[in-house]
């Protein structure tokens, strides 16, 4: 019955005729392992269709949401982890299979008449895979992506007469940006696996007239068969068909292939790299930090599989580089396309074997050294480590409650304080300003970075505003200190002569009363978490705000919530909070602060018209939370200033909290 | 003459090659320009960057001179105007970055641009070495730009200089105009 309704689609559709072409193809010598590798290069292709399909659901080509998309996919699509992690372990895996079939196809001796056609195609079909490597390796949009391609696209300008031309037209203006991404996109899902589809037909018609080409026996009579074994001829192999024999030796490599790949992909399922503080495993592909172009990134560097010609550009210096990047290596591309030339004559097929084993010999080779090299470097060294802690960074600001926002995953880094503040911080302030711990170690519980200054001119920021910093710039032995006046005019100045003569008496000043200060300017700065109605500490609030109004002793100098004609030092009303450090920074000159006494500050901001100042708010405002150890923290951990309670500073104790679990706490502006 | 059964006559030798000629020339010419129209259209629009330029940043507040002190020492600011990326206009985003120096005792301040000539990666300053450094292929300047040992520098030319605007800069403000070139040429040439 099957047979009849067989035969009648055969009669109107020649079905079977296709079919049997296609499976009972006659392998001369039959089926052989070394025939794999062209299967396996169909099979990884496959796979890179499936899951780009799949993928392509789910990516969206702008720069404002290329990285949020493939976050999106990685972190939080089910799976999505998993079909990203093969298609990027494929795509590495077809570079390998390329090689190796290559390889073959040279030995055996398979490029020569009559099949130098397919070899060309062949050829053709290796560069349009790289293509597609090189375009898919720009669309997350990533530092990492980011980078490699721009240094590959600027090396496009080398081309003599429209180089300049075919950059603008590849990038899509005069720099990277939206049409960039639109572009390769097209290129990565559209025009390129097009082309590469048509070239496949190509190639697997043109294999199909000739049939393969039996493996050369002399070469595996040299490597594979050994001479002392009575089998001196090669056995005479019978012909085989290609369904099933052949199809089955294919499919158990694609099999191998597979099981590589999915090993790559899941093997931080075992334990071992974490994606960083917060996030878990790190599971599949990696997802750099958002590209920005405006920011250095000293970490770039090509795919491993590109790696041979970023080394090889290091060796051509100045106006020969267009040697090193595109005559050199195209002319070896021609030689290539030469070898079924070469290869008529006995000696020129053993020169293309040779060749085709230097070229990879030397392919890896360059590919070695260059990683041997960055090894050897601390400054590379260095700049992985930064590119990891921002990559750590932006996946964990993008996690937070307030997610990605509008203004696109590169503005998560850019608005961080944790990120911003230490480089702002030594931008404008490390010239005069420490940001050093007092007693030299910072406690792994601390979290905030460490900068030295090179001449420190001016007090020693490290956590400014807690009870701690000012418990020691009351102390006598320390406030002369280069850590605090020591080294700035105020050395001469009333306040050091307080705290040296009158602070340091007991009989007028109680270290209780001293505490009981630091509680109220504790209260003032806002960064302890202190109920000013809590039972507890209200006594001595009440207390300490008496002593800081009480004109015999800080309202002498100091203004404190009342009006005080007599101040003429630093106003202590909300001292140290977040907006009296902003407008303490933008003006120290204001009669508020130091007036006419300011040593050497700067006003970094004392103009209406921000465009003619040195910082804009929002850099202030970056890094006074910074110093404040005000930012967001992952769950489980901790940012400095979640620790609610300081000891009351004695000199030169470093600082215990008191609880170590406390939830993280959100700005309240983030709500 | 031949005649078929239906009365017309089949063309004579010496009518047939004309007539063939002109079918095969309009089957040809009308298939390809069927074919053209779509395609020419598309790439049409594909060639349009070619139309974009980088346009004219003008001078852009960088620093103040007091950020900038007479110690010799290479410093890095990063440049802020406005930025178009195809459909977005974005107010105040970096745009690039530039090294601002001046040297000991001197009152002018140097600006380079800091992108490597060579391939396009930002050089950093090493204090330490007192030499820019580019960390993708190594090329190195002094610290006034100058290639050190051109002949075995990757970079085809020393470091970019930019224009300080000296007005601005007497009244305490470092001012640059900010461009970007072509990278990879032994000649500066602005990016159009």
């Amino acid at each position: 019955m099957i047979n009849k309704i067989l035969a009648w689609c055969d009669d109107r559709t020649g079905y079977k005729n296709l079919v049997n072409e296609a499976l009972y193809e006659n392998i001369p010598g039959g089926s052989r392992w070394r025939y794999v590798w062209g299967s396996t290069l169909m099979f990884t292709f496959s796979i890179q269709m499936i899951t780009g399909i799949f993928l392509w659901m789910c990516y969206s080509p702008s720069s404002r949401s290329a990285w949020e998309s493939v976050y999106y996919i990685q972190y939080e699509m089910q799976g999505g982890w998993l079909l990203r992690g093969i298609h990027h372990f494929t795509a590495q895996a077809m570079i390998v299979l390329l090689a190796l079939h290559l390889l073959q196809i040279v030995i055996d001796g398979a490029y020569r008449a009559p099949r130098e056609f397919n070899f060309w195609i062949g050829l053709i079909l290796m560069q349009i895979v790289l293509g597609l490597s090189l375009t898919g390796y720009l669309l997350p949009w990533d530092q990492k992506g980011f980078w490699a391609t721009n240094v590959a696209t600027n090396l496009m300008a080398l081309v003599p007469v429209v180089g300049p031309d075919i950059q603008k037209v590849v990038v899509g203006g005069p720099t990277y940006g939206h049409a960039t991404l639109t572009r390769f996109f097209a290129m990565h899902a559209g025009v390129l696996p097009a082309v590469l589809i048509f070239f496949i037909v190509l190639h697997l018609a043109v294999f199909r007239r000739h049939g393969i080409h039996k493996a050369n026996p002399w070469f595996a009579r040299w490597l594979f068969i050994r001479p002392w074994k009575d089998n001196w001829q090669e056995k005479k192999r019978s012909d085989e068909k290609f369904w099933p024999d052949q199809v089955l030796k294919d499919v158990v490599a694609c099999l191998a292939v597979l099981a590589v790949i999915l090993l790559f992909t899941v093997k931080g399922m075992f334990g071992g790299e974490h994606a960083g503080e917060g996030l878990g495993p790190h599971l599949g592909a990696e997802l750099g930090s958002p590209a920005d172009g405006a920011t250095p990134y000293s970490a770039a560097r090509p795919e491993w599989y590109f790696l041979f010609l970023f080394q090889f550009l290091k060796y051509f210096h100045g106006s020969i580089e267009v040697f090193g990047a595109i005559y050199i290596p195209g002319a070896i591309m021609g030689v290539l396309f030469l070898m079924p030339f070469f290869g008529r004559w006995k000696l020129g097929h053993r020169f293309n074997i040779g060749l085709i084993f230097t070229l990879l010999l030397g392919v890896g080779l360059l590919t070695f050294v260059a990683i041997r090299e960055d090894k050897s470097n601390p400054d590379f060294a260095k700049a992985k480590e930064q590119a990891e802690i921002n990559r750590v960074r932006a996946l964990q600001l993008a996690q937070s409650p307030t997610g990605i926002p509008d203004s696109g995953a590169v503005s998560l880094l850019r608005s961080d304080a944790k990120t911003q503040g230490p480089i702002l911080f030594e931008r404008h302030c490390a010239s005069c300003h420490a940001h050093v711990p007092f007693n030299g170690v910072e406690p792994k519980t601390e979290n905030r970075h460490a900068i030295e200054s090179r001449d420190p001119s001016a007090p020693n920021l490290y956590k400014y505003a807690t009870r701690e910093w000012m418990g020691r710039f009351l102390d006598p032995d320390q406030i002369d200190t280069q850590n605090f006046f020591g080294n700035t005019a105020h050395n001469e100045g009333d306040m050091v002569g307080f705290v040296k003569e009158t602070l340091s008496d007991e009989d007028q000043w109680t270290r209780k009363q001293i505490d009981q200060v630091l509680l109220a300017l504790a209260v003032e700065a806002e960064l302890e978490g202190l109920d000013p109605e809590d039972p507890a500490i209200k006594p001595d609030l009440m207390q300490g705000r008496q002593l800081l109004a009480d004109t015999d002793r800080c309202a002498q100098c100091h203004k404190f919530h009342e009006e005080n004609d007599g101040a003429y030092g630093p106003d202590l009303t909300h001292y140290a909070s977040r907006q009296w450090m902003i407008d303490f920074i933008s003006n120290p000159n204001h009669e508020r602060f130091y007036s006419d006494s300011n040593d050497r500050m700067p006003a970094y901001a004392k103009n209406p018209d921000p465009k003619n100042n040195v910082l804009q708010p929002k850099e202030i405002e970056l890094m006074v939370d910074w110093l404040r150890g005000q930012w967001y923290e992952p769950a489980g951990q901790k940012a400095p200033a979640d620790v609610t309670s300081y000891s009351s500073a004695t000199a030169s104790e470093s600082v215990a909290p008191a609880s170590a679990e406390k939830t993280t706490k959100k700005k309240t502006s983030e709500k | 003459m031949d005649t078929s059964s239906t009365g017309s006559p089949t063309p004579s030798p010496d009518t047939e090659p004309r007539r063939g000629f002109l079918t095969k020339f309009f089957a040809a010419a009308i298939g390809m320009f069927v074919g053209a129209v779509p395609f020419f259209s598309g790439l049409f629009v594909f060639l349009d960057p070619l139309r974009k330029t980088a346009g004219n940043n003008g001078s852009i507040r960088v620093a103040t001179i007091d950020s900038v002190p007479a110690d010799g020492i290479a410093r890095y600011f990063p440049v802020i105007a406005d930025r178009t990326d195809a459909w977005n206009r974005y107010p105040n985003e970096p745009i690039g970055a530039v090294f601002l120096r001046r040297a000991k005792g001197s009152s002018d301040v140097q600006a380079f641009n800091a992108i490597c000539p060579h391939a396009g990666c930002f050089v950093n300053f090493n204090i330490g070495a007192n030499e820019y450094q580019c960390p993708c292929h190594n090329s190195n300047f002094e610290p006034g730009g100058v290639r050190i040992e051109p002949s075995h520098c990757p970079s085809p030319r020393d470091l970019d200089s930019l224009e300080v605007d000296s007005v601005k800069l007497a009244q305490g403000e470092v001012w640059v105009n900010f461009k970007n070139y072509i990278s990879g040429k032994s000649e500066k040439i602005e990016k159009a």
